[in-house]
C-alpha cells in the first residue's frame, strides 16, 4: 500500500564554507517545488542560514518521528493536521514565543504555543475539461452523489480520490467529511459503486486527470490542484459551494531541535506578513491570510461565499486517530469504496 | 509570630515615638498579617474552584467517552464520540491523554503508558476519582472512571482513564487568585488610608491646644478657647483650672511678699532709728532704757520673721498635702508643754480639758503645732495677767458628732464681735495690743484650711477670746 518514499536532501545556495554558518532542518509533507520560494526568500533574509529540506509523506514522516533513523529536525511541517496534533500531543514540539497572529479571527489557526498554522488550503473538486464538454458541472456534495447515481456509466472507473489507508492527509479528509457531511457515508457508498481510482497522491490524480485517464477529482488538495490548473487547459477547479473543508498546512519546532532559536524565526516568518505574500503571490500554497488570495486562483474562488470550514487545530483531532476509531473508519471506508 | 512580636519590641523600647507612626505601622502590620491569612484562604479557594470546574469537564468528556463503549460481536466495541474530545475543548491549549482498559485489565485503546494504577476491578467503583500525575514532563489531571458491560459475552467493569493538562485550569485559579488578591489589597489599603486620615483628624485637637499654648503666656488670665469637641473639653477645663490654681497660688505669695516686705522694713527701720538715737546720744554710757527699747523692737522684729517663715512653710507645706494619721493629744501635749516652758516666766495660767476618748485627724504634724503654738502664743499676748489676777488659757479638745474641735480660750479683753473676720486676715492687729505682728490667727486659718477644717472665733465663757480649730473625720477627709 505504501508507496516509496521520495526522500531526497535539497541544499539550497552554496554549501556552508562558513564557520559560523547554521543549518536549519526542515522535514516536511510538502512538495518542495510548492515551497522553494518560501526557502530561498527566508535564506536571503537569514544570509548566515543554510536549509537542509527533507521531503515525506505525510504518513513517512510521522512514522520517522515517532522511530527516528535520521537526526531530529528543526521544524517539521504537515498539512495532515491530525498527525501534527497528535506529535504536538505526545510532547514532540516546543512551546514558542513571539509568533505572529495572521489575523485576529482564525484561533483555530494555531493550537496552544507550539502547533502554528500558515495556510488555507481548500479541499476541492478537480474535472477534466474536455469530458464535461456541454456536461453540467457537479458544485456541491450532494449533486456530485445525485450525478455519480444518475450516469454511473460516465464516472465508472473515471473519477479519483485520496487513499484514506496510506495518506495521512487522505484519511484526515475523509474523516473530517464524516464530521461534518451528514450524507458522506452516501456518497462514499457512490463513489465506491462507481469503481474510484484512489491514490496516494494530489499530484499523482492530477496528472491522470490532465491526461484524461479521470474525469473527476474528489476530495483533492485546493493549492496544489489550482497551481496545476493554471498551467494546465485540461482541467478545471470547483471549490465545493455548500462546504468546502479547509486544511491548514501546520509547522512546529521539533523538540530536540538543534537551531530551536533558527526554526522559531521560520515560523515566525512563514506568519508573517512578508511570508504570506510570497505564499499569495509565488508558492503552489494559499495563505492564511484570507485578504492576500492566491496568484493561482483567478476566479477568486477561495473568496467566494462557500461555507469554508477549516479544521481546527486542536485536540479533537485526535479522535480519529484512536486505534478502533481508525480501524473501524479504514473499515467501512474500504467497504464502501469496495476495493 | 516571633518576627513581629521582636518589630513590636524594636517599636516599643525606643523612648521617644510618633504615635501616629506607630499606630500606622501596627496597624499596617496587623493588615498584613490578615491579608497573608486570607491569601492563604483565597488561594485554597481558587484552587478547590478551578479544580471543580475544569474537573466538571474532565468528567462529562469520560461520560460521553464512556458512551462510545460497548459490547458488538461478542467484544468491546470502542466508538469514541466526537463530542467527548470537544468538551475537553473548552480548555483550549491543554493536552488530552486517555486509555481505556477491559473488564480484565486488558489494554485496549489509547495511551498505553500512563502513570495512573488501575484500581481493584473487583471493586466496583462507581464513583469517579482524580489523580494528579507528571507524564511527559507536564502536570496532567487524570480521572478514572468505570463502566459497567454486563453481556453474557462480555461482563465486568470497563476502565477510562481521561487526563488533560493543567494550563487553563492554573490559569484560571492564578486569574481568581489575583483578583481576590486585587481586591483584598485595594481594601486594606482603603483601610490603611482611612486610618491615616482619621488618626490626623484624632491628633489635630493636640496641635491645637500646642498652639494655643503656645501663643498664649503662661500668666495670662484668659481660659483657653471653648471647644465643641466633647472628647477635648475635659483637657481645656483641665488646663484651664490648672492654670487658675496656679495663677492664685502666684498671686497670694506676690500679696504674702509685699505685705512681709513692708513689715519687715517697717520693723527694721524702728530697731535702726532706735539705734542711731542712741549713737548721736552725748552720753558717753549708753542708757539702759534705751537698750531695753531696742531689744524689745528687736525681740518684735525677730517674732515676725519667724512667724513670716512659719506661714510660708505652713502654706507651701499646705500645698503638697503629705498627711498622715495624728493622734491629737500627743500634738496638744507637746505643744502645751513648750508654751508652758517658754511663758514659766509669766504669771500665766494652763489649762488642758482632754477628751473623753482618743482623737485622731489626718494632717501635717508640723503644720498643726505650728498653727496652736501661734494661737496661744496670740492669746498669751491678749491675755490678761493683771496684778491681782493671772491671765487663764484654756486648751480642750473635743470628739463632736461631725468633727474634732480644739478650742484655745483666754480670759483677755477679747475682740469686738464686728472685727472677728477682720482678725483672721494677715497683719491685722485689732484693739490695743500693738506687739502682735497680726500674723498669727491668720495661719492659725491657712493650717486649719490646708486640713479641711475651720477656724471660727467667738466669745470665751472666761471673758476673752475663744479659738476654735474644727477638723473632719478621718473618714470624711478620704472622702474630699
Amino acid at each position: 500500500m505504501f508507496r516509496i518514499a521520495f526522500a531526497c536532501y535539497l541544499i539550497f545556495s552554496t554549501l556552508p564554507l562558513i564557520a559560523q554558518e547554521s543549518v536549519l532542518r526542515l522535514y516536511s509533507a510538502t512538495d518542495i517545488s510548492a515551497i522553494r520560494p518560501l526557502l530561498h526568500e527566508f535564506e536571503t533574509l537569514n544570509p548566515e542560514v543554510t536549509i537542509l529540506y527533507r521531503e515525506f509523506n505525510t504518513q513517512e514522516l510521522y512514522d520517522e518521528l515517532l522511530d527516528p533513523t535520521l537526526p531530529p529536525p528543526d521544524v517539521v511541517i504537515s498539512s495532515a493536521s491530525d498527525l501534527q496534533v497528535k506529535l504536538v500531543n505526545d510532547g514532540f514540539a516546543q512551546p514558542i514565543e513571539d509568533v505572529p497572529d495572521v489575523s485576529s479571527h482564525q484561533p483555530w489557526a494555531q493550537w496552544s504555543n507550539e502547533l502554528f498554522g500558515f495556510t488555507y488550503e481548500p479541499i476541492v473538486f478537480v474535472y477534466n475539461k474536455e469530458a464535461f464538454h456541454n456536461r453540467s458541472i457537479p458544485h456541491t456534495h450532494e449533486a456530485l452523489a445525485e450525478q455519480l447515481r444518475e450516469q454511473a456509466k460516465f464516472y465508472q472507473g473515471r473519477i479519483g480520490t485520496y487513499d484514506a489507508a496510506s495518506s495521512g492527509l487522505g484519511y484526515l479528509v475523509a474523516s473530517q467529511d464524516e464530521v461534518t457531511f451528514s450524507l458522506t457515508g452516501r456518497l462514499q457508498e457512490s463513489l465506491g459503486r462507481a469503481r474510484a481510482d484512489i491514490h496516494c497522491c494530489t499530484s499523482l490524480l492530477l496528472t491522470r486527470l490532465t491526461t484524461g485517464d479521470l474525469v473527476f477529482g474528489y476530495n483533492l488538495l485546493g493549492s496544489y490542484a489550482m497551481a496545476k490548473a493554471m498551467n494546465n487547459e485540461h482541467i478545471g477547479v470547483i471549490v465545493p459551494e455548500d462546504y468546502a473543508l479547509v486544511i491548514v498546512r501546520s509547522a512546529f519546532v521539533h523538540r530536540d531541535a538543534m537551531e530551536a532559536e533558527l526554526a522559531a524565526d521560520f515560523i515566525a516568518y512563514l506568519r508573517s506578513s512578508a511570508g504570506q505574500k510570497t505564499i499569495a503571490n509565488n508558492t503552489a500554497l494559499m495563505p492564511l491570510d484570507r485578504t492576500l488570495g492566491s496568484h493561482n486562483d483567478p476566479e477568486n474562488q477561495l473568496n467566494s461565499s462557500t461555507n469554508f470550514h477549516p479544521i481546527r487545530l486542536g485536540p479533537e483531532l485526535l479522535l480519529y486517530l484512536d486505534q478502533h476509531k481508525q480501524t473501524q473508519f479504514l473499515n467501512s471506508w474500504s467497504q464502501a469504496l469496495g476495493d | 509570630m516571633s518576627m513581629i512580636e521582636k518589630l513590636l519590641a524594636l517599636f516599643s523600647s525606643s523612648e521617644e515615638y510618633s504615635l501616629r507612626q506607630r499606630m500606622l505601622t501596627r496597624t499596617a502590620l496587623f493588615m498584613c498579617t490578615v491579608l497573608a491569612i486570607l491569601s492563604v484562604g483565597v488561594w485554597h479557594y481558587a484552587n478547590t474552584s478551578a479544580d471543580y470546574s475544569y474537573d466538571r469537564l474532565l468528567s462529562s468528556a469520560s461520560v460521553t467517552m464512556l458512551d462510545g463503549i460497548n459490547v458488538a460481536k461478542n467484544q468491546v466495541h470502542i466508538d469514541l464520540p466526537y463530542s467527548g474530545f470537544e468538551i475537553l475543548q473548552l480548555a483550549p491549549d491543554d493536552k488530552i491523554y486517555y486509555a481505556i482498559y477491559g473488564p480484565n485489565a486488558d489494554f485496549l485503546s489509547g495511551y498505553s503508558d500512563l502513570p495512573v494504577k488501575l484500581t481493584d476491578q473487583k471493586t466496583d467503583l462507581m464513583e469517579p476519582h482524580y489523580v494528579l500525575h507528571t507524564y511527559k514532563g507536564k502536570k496532567v489531571r487524570f480521572i478514572v472512571r468505570q463502566k459497567r458491560l454486563s453481556e453474557r459475552s462480555v461482563a465486568g467493569n470497563v476502565t477510562i482513564i481521561l487526563g488533560q493538562t493543567t494550563l487553563a485550569r492554573d490559569t484560571q485559579m492564578r486569574d481568581t487568585l489575583y483578583a481576590a488578591l486585587t481586591t483584598l489589597m485595594v481594601v486594606m489599603g482603603t483601610a490603611l488610608l482611612v486610618m491615616w486620615i482619621a488618626i490626623n483628624r484624632a491628633l489635630s485637637p493636640l496641635n491645637w491646644l500646642s498652639s494655643q499654648l503656645n501663643t498664649q503666656s503662661a500668666m495670662d488670665k484668659q481660659n483657653l478657647p471653648t471647644t465643641k469637641m466633647l472628647e477635648v473639653a475635659p483637657l481645656t477645663q483641665a488646663i484651664n483650672d490648672y492654670r487658675q490654681q496656679w495663677l492664685s497660688a502666684l498671686a497670694a505669695m506676690r500679696d504674702f511678699i509685699a505685705d512681709a516686705s513692708h513689715q519687715i522694713r517697717t520693723a527694721q527701720a524702728t530697731t535702726k532709728a532706735q539705734l542711731e538715737i542712741a549713737l548721736t546720744s552725748d552720753n558717753e554710757q549708753i542708757d539702759k532704757n534705751t537698750i531695753n527699747e531696742i531689744y524689745k523692737d528687736h525681740t518684735k522684729l525677730t517674732r515676725l520673721t519667724n512667724q513670716l517663715l512659719a506661714h510660708a512653710t505652713i502654706v507651701h507645706r499646705g500645698d503638697r498635702q503629705t498627711f498622715s494619721v495624728l493622734a491629737m493629744q500627743k500634738i496638744l501635749q507637746d505643744v502645751i508643754t513648750q508654751a508652758v516652758r517658754d511663758y514659766a516666766h509669766m504669771d500665766i495660767e494652763f489649762e488642758y480639758v482632754p477628751p473623753l476618748q482618743e482623737v485622731e485627724i489626718l494632717g501635717d504634724e508640723l503644720v498643726l503645732k505650728e498653727a496652736l503654738r501661734n494661737v496661744i502664743d496670740n492669746a498669751v499676748q491678749h491675755g490678761s495677767h493683771t496684778l491681782n489676777t493671772s491671765a487663764i488659757i484654756r486648751i480642750s479638745l473635743h470628739h463632736r458628732q461631725e468633727n474634732h474641735q480644739v478650742w484655745v480660750e483666754d480670759n483677755g479683753p477679747g475682740i469686738p464681735e464686728n472685727m472677728m473676720n477682720k482678725a483672721l486676715e494677715r497683719f491685722v492687729k485689732v484693739g490695743s495690743n500693738t506687739q502682735g505682728s497680726g500674723l498669727g490667727l491668720a495661719i492659725a486659718q491657712s493650717a486649719a484650711l490646708t486640713h479641711r477644717g475651720q477656724l471660727s472665733l467667738s466669745k470665751s465663757e472666761l471673758g476673752g477670746l475663744a479659738v476654735c480649730f474644727s477638723f473632719p473625720h478621718i473618714t470624711d477627709a478620704n472622702d474630699v
